[in-house]
């Protein structure tokens, strides 16, 4: 915890008053000191996916506020040069915060599991049935919660059998409104609403520059509710649900630009609702087997169904992600959240390697 | 006398006070009586659930009192009162610090600047006055914590301690101790379900909402378009050595002589430091200016007095500059098609409406100029002036040839139009000595917008205008109320370069650079992408690429950058959102191998692009939002 804030002298025996700031009069809250025993923290930022800029807006986050909590943070990115520093400065942990494809398909984690590194985060086979979009949703549906429905589309099909055939096809049989989106992606990026017909194609093409397989869901309305989840003691806990409100889409602009979209923490539910999305939220993080700390994007329809979206395993911890708001809204501060998903980390290393 | 009970002699006791006089004076003998008085003073006439429940209420020992006067005909003192509260309730003191601070604080946190802090922060919400030491104590308090964001909270083994704040929510100076974390606690407080606090916490009543952003509201209208897309997040990934990036236009400056400069720096600040390093004139350094002649001689301008020349910070200042003092909010500034994406953003945030007047191999149209000037004079439009990169476009690489200057110098004097003449690559051409400027044969109508950026190097930040005699006093002014001064340092740095260095032959050697590049560039487009068009550029840095059919540069830059190359879509260089059709692609930066490489990759992405466009058909399309920044930051290659 912070220092307490020290007494500066209000009045002297004369009766004057000292404005101290600190820093400049000598008087200054004392660093705390790293203790060269406690645990190297590595964080792994940036990346080569469409997310890096996210990504590295997240790392210097989490690392300014772990330094707070008296951590040693390190910062690196995922190129060449990460195996050889790993083998070098042995972190006591390494916490990927890497958005998109390789951070968050579990391709990393195989090799940080491989090069005995203990990690924050869901392990790499979980991770990358959480990131493919379409085979969470079957997860999720299979375990009981709801999900809107879903077609899963890779271009070639398109190829193979004719684009206009298979949209005609789609908007007859499926229906609109829908939403495109690429089955692995973050950040909302290549992801369209599609209300008219005529809107289908261009949808489809911007999906795949992003990756070569679409997911048509099904439009869903309702409350927009982002719920943060992190392990406790005893399983894991959901933190303040984050309602979401947004005129227009909630595209990347408006959600890394602060300023489009008002954020309500905690949501404006009432009891039961509240309760049924965090119940939600912690069983998809059970579902898919997630670790440590996870966020599930839901939308809490009027008859009270919260459909779940997607499961993210990497949630983004920059200045407008919800993560941080809702872990501030708990009423904790934000540097001993995380540096309790980190322990957590250290302490499922060592239960783990107890056990063997 | 009987012994009074302690009820009446605490009553006379205050007598002096009471202003009623239905009981007697008893004089001072009770007060000594009361000393001695064992008697329980709880009298039978109290009403003990009345009084609780007026206690409850808030009610002070004084209110309490009158109440039972007026309303049951009981006398009874307030010291009665108090003393029932103390012995019989454990209702704390309507002002007691037990109520005010919820939470038990510890004999050695008593006497903290907190605790001082938070009765003086509820008295002061009470509407009591406050001493003027309270008052400046909670004063600090308040302050120090709004600037930290932090709130305070007291824990047992900690005492008082700061927590960060919690937005929306902790609205005052204090947090109450039921939501303040411990550190005894694993956070989150976890109860056997796993998902009551969450509930419970959205239960408790949910805060406003906020947008993160607290001045939302409060920006100017022409501030509204300042927001980077997701385009633009996609440059933070063409900085990777993996990518090659043919996107940004970073001068190749490793050739240059580093030990020279950096002795010249050195001898410049030990024998002129006290003046390279103070403020200097608004109008820049007098011996740059006329250093700046000579360079702009090579380019024919030979009719300008050092007098003309305002120094600024980089020709971007230079183009903003000109652009405040003679833009109104609405004004029509005609520009080439495509045009300088960062003049589009100076005008943007001018608030000018622009107008792109088509070009062709030879640069600007004239009669499609005077189209644009008849229909806009047809329109009761006033254009502010016509702005204009002659050498080596940026984007289009093509040069104004020698008559065409002339005719649009002709016309624009017809209309009565200025001509912005911007030119920084004039000086970088591969065939030929460069073109005479607009400027040389026309001191009027002209204002010329040089830079050291290219020629030199863009980190001192210092660019140029010549302008006649009106016109440059209202932009020394500008300047001035922009930056009080162009950086002296800077100034003096580049005058001694110029007078140290071989500053043409550096020159000439960038040409041979960039020459080479621009040959790599346009035999790897030949090779790869025959399905492409594109212009040959004879100097500058810019090849502007025409993509086959259906393809939009726009909506193929994410997948580009899967495939490790960037380039700017061409949707960045025009106001509206047109040029998804075209992109633009900078030699300067990679090596001639990197970008022979980097325009391999892009063509498998061309052709995947348009077999996608192809199979559904669609095309090129305008970009909507035209008011977001999608071109990579200056510092990216």
């Amino acid at each position: 915890m912070t220092a307490p804030f020290p007494t500066t002298p209000v009045s002297t025996a004369t009766g004057a008053h000292e404005v101290v700031a600190p820093g400049l009069s000598g008087i200054s809250v004392p660093a705390r000191e790293t203790s060269g025993g406690g645990p190297q923290v590595l964080i792994l930022a940036g990346g080569l996916s469409h997310e890096r800029d996210i990504s590295l807006r997240s790392g210097r986050r989490v690392a300014e506020a772990l330094r707070a909590t008296g951590m040693a943070v390190s910062i690196h990115d995922v190129d060449s040069e990460l195996l050889a520093y790993l083998q070098r400065h042995r972190p006591s942990v390494v916490w990927p915060l890497l958005h998109g494809a390789g951070g968050e398909d579990g391709s990393l984690r195989d090799v940080l599991a491989l090069s005995g590194v203990p990690f924050v985060g869901t392990g790499a086979r979980a991770s990358r049935i959480a990131w493919d979009k379409p085979i969470a949703k079957e997860q999720l549906l299979a375990a009981g919660l709801a999900t809107p429905d879903w077609l899963t589309l890779p271009q070639d099909l398109f190829r193979d059998l004719g684009a206009q055939g298979v949209l005609t096809i789609v908007v007859e049989r499926f229906g609109l409104p829908v939403v495109v989106k690429p089955t692995r992606g973050g950040s909302s990026l290549g992801v369209t609403r599609v209300e008219k017909a005529s809107d289908l194609a261009r949808a489809m093409v911007e999906c795949f520059a992003y990756g070569d397989c679409a997911l048509i869901e099904r439009a869903v309305d309702g409350m927009e509710i982002a719920v943060s989840v992190v392990d406790g003691a005893d399983g894991p806990v959901a933190l303040p649900a984050v309602e979401i409100f947004v005129d227009g889409a909630y595209d990347y602009d408006a959600k890394y630009n602060p300023g489009r979209v008002e954020y309500f923490v905690p949501a404006r539910l009432t009891f039961e609702q509240a309760r049924h999305v965090a119940k939600v939220a912690v069983a998809a993080h059970q579902v898919l087997d997630l670790r440590h700390w996870s966020r599930t994007d839901v939308i809490l329809q009027p008859d009270g169904t919260a459909q779940v979206l997607e499961v993210s395993v990497a949630p983004g911890m920059t200045e407008t992600s919800s993560f941080a708001q809702a872990a501030m809204a708990s009423g904790h501060d934000l540097g001993t959240v995380y540096r309790r998903i980190v322990e957590s980390a250290l302490v499922s290393r060592e239960t783990a390697a107890a056990g063997s | 006398m009987e012994r009074v009970t302690g009820l009446c002699a605490a009553r006379g006791r205050n007598s002096q006070h009471s202003n009623n006089t239905r009981a007697p004076v008893l004089g001072h003998r009770v007060v000594s009586g009361l000393s001695r008085c064992t008697v329980p003073l709880v009298s039978r006439k109290l009403p003990a659930a009345l009084v609780t429940r007026l206690l409850e209420e808030g009610l002070g020992p004084r209110a309490i009192v009158e109440h039972l006067r007026e309303h049951h005909g009981i006398e009874v003192s307030p010291q009665a009162i108090s003393t029932f509260r103390k012995r019989h309730t454990t209702i704390p003191a309507q002002h007691s610090t037990r109520r005010v601070i919820p939470w038990d604080v510890r004999a050695e946190h008593r006497s903290s600047v907190y605790r001082r802090a938070i009765l003086a922060y509820h008295r002061r919400a009470q509407g009591r006055s406050l001493t003027g030491e309270e008052r400046r104590n909670l004063d600090h308090v308040e302050r120090t914590l709004r600037a930290a964001g932090q709130v305070i909270t007291y824990q047992h083994d900690e005492g008082w301690t700061l927590v960060p704040a919690r937005p929306g929510i902790d609205t005052g100076i204090i947090r109450e101790p039921e939501t303040a974390m411990t550190e005894q606690s694993t956070p989150p407080v976890s109860p056997p379900t796993g998902t009551t606090p969450a509930a419970e916490a959205q239960a408790a009543g949910a805060a406003g909402g906020t947008r993160l952003d607290p001045w939302f509201g409060s920006y100017a209208e022409r501030a509204h378009g300042m927001k980077a897309s997701e385009i633009r997040a996609l440059f933070a990934v063409a900085n990777r050595p993996e990518v090659v990036s043919l996107a940004g236009g970073m001068p190749f400056i490793e050739g240059l002589p580093l030990e020279v400069i950096g002795e010249a720096m050195k001898r410049l600040i030990m024998t002129k430091g006290p003046s390279a390093l103070q403020y200097g004139s608004g109008q820049g350094d007098e011996e740059l200016r006329e250093r700046i002649l000579e360079v702009v001689a090579l380019e024919g301008i030979t009719n300008a007095h050092p007098d003309d020349v305002v120094v600024t910070t980089g020709s971007q200042q230079a183009l903003d500059l000109v652009t405040r003092i003679f833009v109104d909010p609405g004004d029509l500034i005609l520009a080439e098609a495509p045009s300088y994406v960062g003049a589009l953003g100076v005008f943007r945030s001018y608030q000018a409406e622009v107008e792109h007047v088509p070009m062709d191999a030879d640069g600007l149209v004239p009669e499609a100029l005077e189209a644009a000037l008849v229909e806009a004079r047809r329109a009761g439009r006033r254009v502010k002036f016509l702005y204009t990169i002659p050498n080596y476009h940026n984007p289009g690489g093509v040069t104004l040839s020698l008559e065409r200057r002339h005719r649009v110098m002709e016309i624009c004097k017809r209309f009565g139009v200025l001509i912005v003449e911007d030119n920084p690559y004039g000086l970088l051409g591969f065939e030929r000595e460069p073109l005479p400027a607009m400027r040389a044969f026309d001191g009027e109508g002209v204002l010329y917008l040089g830079s050291f950026s290219k020629t030199f190097a863009p980190g001192y930040r210092v660019g140029w205008i010549i302008a006649p005699h009106a016109v440059r006093e209202k932009l020394i002014l500008a300047s001035e109320s922009a930056i009080l001064s162009p950086s002296n340092a800077s100034q003096m740095a580049i005058t001694t370069y110029l007078d140290t260095c071989d500053w043409k032959g550096q020159i000439k050697a960038y040409r041979e650079l960039y020459r080479e590049r621009r040959d790599a560039t346009i035999s790897a487009l030949a090779e790869h992408m025959p399905s492409a068009s594109w212009n040959v550029p004879d100097g500058g840095f810019y090849v502007w690429v025409k993509l086959p059919e259906g393809v939009d540069a726009r909506a193929m830059l994410p997948r580009a950058v899967t495939e490790r190359v960037a380039y700017v879509p061409g949707t960045a260089f025009f106001m509206h959102g047109q040029g998804a059709d075209h992109l633009r692609l900078s030699y300067c930066y990679p090596t001639p191998e990197r970008i022979r490489e980097g325009v391999r990759r892009l063509a498998t992405v061309v052709n995947a692009e348009a077999d996608l466009a192809r199979l559904f058909g669609t095309h090129a399309e305008p970009d909507e939002d035209t008011r977001d920044a999608e071109y990579p930051s200056p510092d990216l290659a």
